[in-house]
């Protein structure tokens, strides 16, 4: 079975296209889900999570379970697949440092306090503008459920106010019941502490929806 | 790990086509343009029925890699990681070989406009299939949008053969074209 030219060229050029198009807030979504599975159960099994971040640092690489684990322990050298530098290869090493061979954390009690702040650090450098308006744990979950910044970015004010709130609002739809006001927006801080918190959460998603746009542009626009 | 290599009409719409009656079958020498690749499952099964090229044109980032895993284990499948609407970028690729067979199964509002753009490509002999879902370009009754699309698609085609397969997708049906 000889390939032909035609064919080599055209799968190494999808494979640079594909290269291009991968951004980082892969990363941000994968730090985000493991800070939320430990908040649930400190001893959860992270093996899921990790395989789906190693298919995106080399996505034409099969591996199994013990081969991903010592991947991770040594420097990571990553050829077609999302470019780390260093900082966050050091991010990547403090995490998995902490992970034993059956994919759970060592002290997971411990890792929530530095999850959070890899969290921090990493919307302050992609997302500057947006991690000013609200806390980066609800930045994470809100970018996590739509499934990516291109998609977030695409999205109204009126629709970031209501992500996460989707059930109430079909009912509303359906049957006429009062609408949501509020969706994932209700955990942050600000709305935790104002007295009309349906005017606040639209304030606040009128907010978002600038400054997503303004921080993809600047980022993650290619 | 060992792949299932039947062709389930369950999950392939190309197949479900064949088993309802519909000659689309391959002859063992055609090449294809198929747009909205996903990950490959019909693709894989073509390009064992073929000799010829098959371009597979897909946009998801998720998708396209297990399409070019694909793609190195097999020897005539090209993957152009492009929006289906560049077709500039397409014909630059196909260069000068000859379409036989045309397929587009993307399910978006402007289904109807790709392909009418897509076909210039191709000559005028050549044969167009498409599989349209009624659900995803309008909310109304699907016999209403059913008739409205296959107006629209009579300005620029001659409708061949149409089938309904409800009885293995929901709210699909397979056209076969020609240009006018």
């Amino acid at each position: 079975m000889i390939k032909s030219k035609q064919v080599v060229d055209s799968i190494a050029e999808a494979k640079i296209r594909v290269q291009e198009s991968i951004s980082k807030d892969k990363l941000i979504m994968f730090v985000t889900r493991i800070l939320e599975d430990t908040r649930n159960d400190p001893e959860v099994d992270l093996f899921g999570r990790v395989i789906e971040l190693y298919y995106y640092l080399n996505p034409y690489r099969k591996a199994y379970r013990k081969a991903i684990y010592e991947y991770f322990q040594k420097e990571i050298k990553c050829k077609y697949g999302l470019m780390l530098d260093e900082e966050e290869m050091n991010y990547i090493k403090i995490i998995f440092s902490e992970i034993t061979p059956q994919f759970r954390f060592k002290d997971g009690k411990v890792m929530k306090g530095r999850l959070k702040g890899i969290l921090e650090k990493l919307t302050k450098k992609y997302l500057p503008h947006s991690s000013e308006v609200i806390d980066s744990f609800i930045l994470g979950k809100l970018i996590c459920s739509v499934g990516g910044m291109e998609n977030l970015m695409r999205k109204p004010a009126s629709t970031i106010q209501l992500i996460g709130s989707e059930k109430a609002l079909f009912r509303h739809n359906k049957s006429g019941n009062p609408s949501p006001k509020y969706g994932l927006l209700y955990y942050t801080r600000e709305l935790q502490e104002a007295n009309k918190k349906g005017k606040k959460a639209r304030q606040l998603s009128n907010k978002l929806a600038i400054t997503i746009k303004q921080d993809y542009f600047e980022k993650f626009a290619r | 790990m060992e792949k299932d290599y039947t062709w389930n009409p369950q999950t392939s719409k190309w197949r479900a086509g064949i088993d309802l009656g519909l000659p689309i079958d391959l002859e063992g020498e055609e090449n294809i343009l198929y747009l909205g690749a996903s990950s490959g499952t019909t693709v894989g099964h073509l390009s064992e029925r073929t000799e010829g090229m098959i371009f597979a044109v897909e946009k998801s980032v998720d998708m396209t890699i297990p399409l070019i895993r694909l793609a190195e284990k097999m020897h005539n499948i090209l993957p152009l990681f492009v929006d289906a609407h560049d077709t500039e970028y397409i014909k630059e690729k196909i260069q000068d070989t000859k379409i036989n067979i045309l397929f587009q199964d993307i399910p978006s509002l402007d289904q109807v406009d790709i392909i009418t753009k897509a076909s210039k490509l191709v000559d005028k002999d050549c044969k167009i299939l498409l599989s349209l879902k009624t659900l995803s370009i309008s909310k109304q009754d699907s016999k209403k949008t059913f008739l409205e699309m296959s107006k629209k698609l009579e300005e620029n085609f001659k409708i061949i053969e149409s089938k309904k397969l409800e009885k293995f997708h929901k709210g699909h049906t397979f056209f076969i074209l020609e240009k006018l």
